[in-house]
């Protein structure tokens, strides 16, 4: 890869991996050193990989750059629990439907989340996914299967209290 | 398979994922119409489908950019720019003069951008057929032990597990000692279902041992409505998973010993392996 190739990497897809990881880590800061990080192992590698692997190279770089960083600063988003009032029936109707969903995200093992951000937000195929995150393709469909369904429960659930 | 209220959310994730078929796509509504009440659930299962959040991007992308001909890119402060724009258009102002006066026949022809083409990679999404194949399940790697009192209980049991047990999984054997312990798996998809998990729950226990606290994953196995929910301190599962893993009866199958969560008239089986543990219930 040229360096006009590695800056042309940084204008296709700096900010969707920033998404990915911004969402599965849940933090500003942190997700732009992953980033940051993650493209400066691949400038560093940019004469070893090819253009058209590039993606593929600086989201898995990226996603093991992520799992370090976790396990470095001990650092793990609890799963969120719901809101105990609103099982009460007094949840209010502008129940803001991006947040809902955000929090439905939220709740899934950061496993699950990561095979749906990769599958959404990118429109990775499972083989994609599971090269990326180190899984089995029908590994990755089930993942993707038990998220839909935690996050479609969940939201069922909330959907009753409207 | 035709579609059935047993498998339906599995269909209607594959509506979603874009998986069906024309004619199953159809045999899926003709389904609905019989059952208009689990098109709400369709709906939802359509909202899981995340749109791209374009309010989340990086936000100084030149700063990771690196010079074509040597020389680092630097992002410029924001009064930085403007200089560099003011002392650019002074140049080309003065640039145009010198150029007018010298050559008052040549008209400037003006900077036409033109957009680079770029090539995107090609993606496809891929339907995958059922895999039939039964997955072979790797070894676990071994964990280090928890710090706390239940932590130590837990390697402990394990310890003892592992002496019991043929410490490679085989999961004929698994199935066998799941079954001898009175736990019965009728159909082939349970057996990959527990095989698949399996691997899952490996992976997640190799992560985990290299952190201080233990992270896991339970496995929670209701026919198809499958959920697994991750921890990260055995203490805290009977909070964290919020009464979807509840308390096993036999303890001896229970090396962590939550707290009980229960809910009424949920039928509980439980089997686990050396180093992984699986629980699941089935709603009556």
């Amino acid at each position: 890869m040229t360096p006009q190739e590695y800056n042309k990497t940084v204008d296709l897809w700096a900010d969707g991996v920033y998404r990915f990881i911004r969402k599965s880590l849940n933090h500003d800061d942190d997700a732009r050193d992953v980033v940051q990080n993650a493209f400066e192992i691949l400038w560093k590698n940019h004469e070893n990989v090819q253009f058209d692997k590039a993606k593929s190279y600086l989201f898995s770089t990226a996603y093991h750059n992520m799992i370090d960083h976790v396990r470095k600063h001990k650092r793990m988003d609890y799963v969120e629990e719901i809101d105990e009032s609103a099982k009460g029936g007094t949840a209010e109707a502008q129940v803001d439907v991006k947040e809902m969903i955000d929090k439905a995200l939220s709740r899934l093992p950061e496993v699950q989340k990561n095979c749906i951000l990769l599958r959404d937000y990118e429109g990775y195929s499972y083989e994609e996914i599971g090269e990326l995150l180190s899984l089995s393709e029908s590994q990755v469909k089930v993942y993707i299967f038990r998220a839909r369904q935690t996050m479609k429960e969940y939201l069922v659930s909330i959907y009753h209290l409207i | 398979m035709k579609i059935n209220l047993d498998n339906y959310e599995a269909w209607m994730v594959d509506y979603i994922e874009g998986n069906l078929s024309a004619d199953q796509q159809r045999e899926l509504q003709e389904f609905l119409v019989f059952h208009p009440e689990l098109q709400k659930e369709l709906d939802a299962f359509s909202m899981t489908k995340l749109p791209v959040d374009t309010s989340v991007y990086y936000p100084n992308k030149e700063a990771l950019k690196q010079p074509v001909g040597g020389g680092k890119i630097i992002a410029m402060g924001s009064w930085k720019r403007y200089a560099a724009a003011a002392a650019a258009v002074c140049t080309l102002f003065i640039g145009i003069r010198m150029f007018n006066g010298n050559n008052n026949n040549n008209a400037i022809q003006p900077y036409a951008y033109q957009r680079p083409s770029i090539q995107l990679p090609n993606k496809t999404v891929t339907p995958i057929a059922q895999d039939k194949q039964v997955i072979p399940v790797k070894k676990l790697k071994s964990v280090q032990p928890l710090g706390d009192k239940n932590g130590v209980q837990f390697a402990e049991d394990r310890q003892k597990e592992n002496q019991q047990h043929n410490p490679e999984i085989n999961p004929i054997q698994e199935i066998q000692f799941a079954q001898s312990s009175g736990f019965h798996f009728t159909s082939e998809a349970d057996i990959r279902d527990m095989i698949n998990i399996s691997e899952v729950e490996t992976q997640d226990v190799q992560f985990a041992s290299n952190t201080v606290y233990q992270n896991s994953t339970v496995i929670s196995l209701n026919d198809n409505k499958t959920v697994v929910d991750w921890w990260l301190d055995a203490q805290a599962i009977g909070n964290e998973v919020e009464g979807v893993i509840s308390e096993v009866k036999d303890t001896e199958l229970n090396p962590f010993k939550r707290k009980a969560s229960a809910q009424e008239g949920v039928k509980e089986r439980s089997f686990k392996v050396p180093g992984v543990s699986y629980y699941s219930r089935q709603a009556n």
